[in-house]
């Protein structure tokens, strides 16, 4: 007797081909995460980002923070395109997952249209820091990990 | 009736219990390291329990439930819970999956966990 | 069956660790990243799991693959079970039918490239999933 199997969600992100094309594209337009002082790291995202994209800045993003026992991460959105609920998202969970290394993040960058749809869009940010400048997140970055050492010390 | 064993090593760090999670978190070693570890609590009295996560490479929302009995059962013995050295692929996955892992307190390494209890 | 195909049958939680094991040890074969791998390898543990919560039994089977540039992984996890009535609802994240966690399945889309899902009501339900890297 034949079976019926009903197939109600096919799903294929990506053929080898385009992974293949992206990758390449990915390793000419990927950034290095740069070390600052400290044990705080730094990543400048730049132009769309969309879930692939995301999903690979966060791979990157944790590793370093495995590989350099980051405690830091400041992710700056300032060249960001297109900052909606979808981007969104991808920064809460980017920096939810860096939480559970032990690893807090500062989203900076956020210029005040930015900082407004967010607020509209009624997107909850939760535990995730943002700042305006690139600055003022290394400020905060810097006197955070000052703190926490001062407290290894004594 | 003799006592579970488990292969992982209790070990105790001036008043900080440390916990050297190995392999997968799969159902019977879990039972059997929580049920040591609430003995030891017990018998030694531990001030905190940092979970060593670093020998984790896998983990998925049930294995993080199994997780979650023992730290709040750990908790309501009255010595607070922290995970350490949680690798990028087990941070990735759970993510991915939406678990909810807002109930863990988490350092970046074992030293970080330690001065979090001073 | 070859080195390049693997049949896992699984019935209890300890089966859940050999089939991970399975599915790491093939990634390493083929020089699968280390994120691919804990990603096809956390969602294949998640919905092995699945079985097990929900289904007597059930048979997971990897597959080495390759495409013109990169070698992948092919998993297919099935079971005969009561089979899910509503898939597109099983789908939506958040929805479960019963216990607090749902079948994951959203969660485990986001972890692989390719992920199909059928399932017949009453019999039996096949997810095939496949992981490049």
């Amino acid at each position: 007797m034949m079976e019926a199997a009903l197939v109600v969600d096919i799903y294929s992100r990506r053929t080898g081909e385009v992974i293949a094309q992206q990758s390449k594209a990915m390793i000419d337009m990927s950034t290095p995460i740069a070390a600052l002082w400290g044990g705080v790291l730094m990543l400048p995202i730049v132009g769309l980002l969309d879930s692939s994209r995301a999903e690979d800045i966060m791979q990157r993003m944790l590793e370093a923070i495995a590989e350099k026992q980051a405690t830091m991460f400041i992710l700056d959105i300032s060249g960001v395109s297109v900052v909606d609920t979808a981007v969104a998202n991808h920064l809460i969970r980017m920096s939810k997952a860096a939480r559970l290394m032990g690893c807090d993040t500062i989203v900076s960058g956020l210029s005040p249209s930015v900082a407004r749809t967010i607020v509209e869009l009624g997107i909850e940010v939760g535990e995730m820091q943002t700042t305006g400048t690139l600055q003022d997140a290394v400020q905060v970055a810097f006197n955070r990990v000052g703190v926490e050492q001062n407290i290894e010390r004594t | 009736m003799s006592e579970p064993e488990t292969p992982i090593d209790l070990q105790q760090v001036g008043n900080i219990l440390l916990v050297p999670l190995q392999g997968l978190v799969h159902d019977e070693l879990m039972n059997d390291l929580c049920n040591e570890v609430l003995a030891y609590l017990q018998y030694k009295r531990p001030e905190g329990v940092i979970l060593n996560m670093a020998g984790i490479e896998v983990l998925d929302r049930h294995d993080l439930e199994r997780l979650k009995t023992m730290v709040e059962s750990v908790a309501l013995m009255g010595a607070p819970v922290v995970l350490a050295e949680v690798r990028p692929g087990v941070a990735a996955g759970l993510t991915m999956l939406d678990a909810d892992y807002s109930w863990v307190i988490a350092k970046r390494t074992v030293e970080l966990a330690m001065a979090h209890f001073q | 069956m070859s080195a390049r195909e693997k049949r896992l049958r699984i019935i209890r939680s300890s089966d859940i660790h050999v089939v991970v094991m399975a599915v790491q040890e093939m990634a390493k074969q083929i020089g699968m990243n280390t994120g691919a791998s804990a990603a096809l390898s956390t969602a294949v543990s998640e919905l092995s799991t699945n079985i097990i919560k929900y289904a007597k039994s059930g048979i997971v089977t990897t597959r080495a693959v390759r495409n013109r540039d990169q070698p992948g992984i092919e998993v297919l996890v099935q079971n005969h079970g009561p089979g899910i009535e509503d898939i597109e609802l099983a789908m939506i994240d958040n929805v479960s039918t019963s216990g607090t966690l749902g079948l994951g399945l959203p969660g485990a889309k986001r972890l692989v490239d390719e992920f199909e899902i059928s399932s017949q009501t009453g019999k039996r339900t096949r997810v095939r999933v496949v992981k490049w890297g």
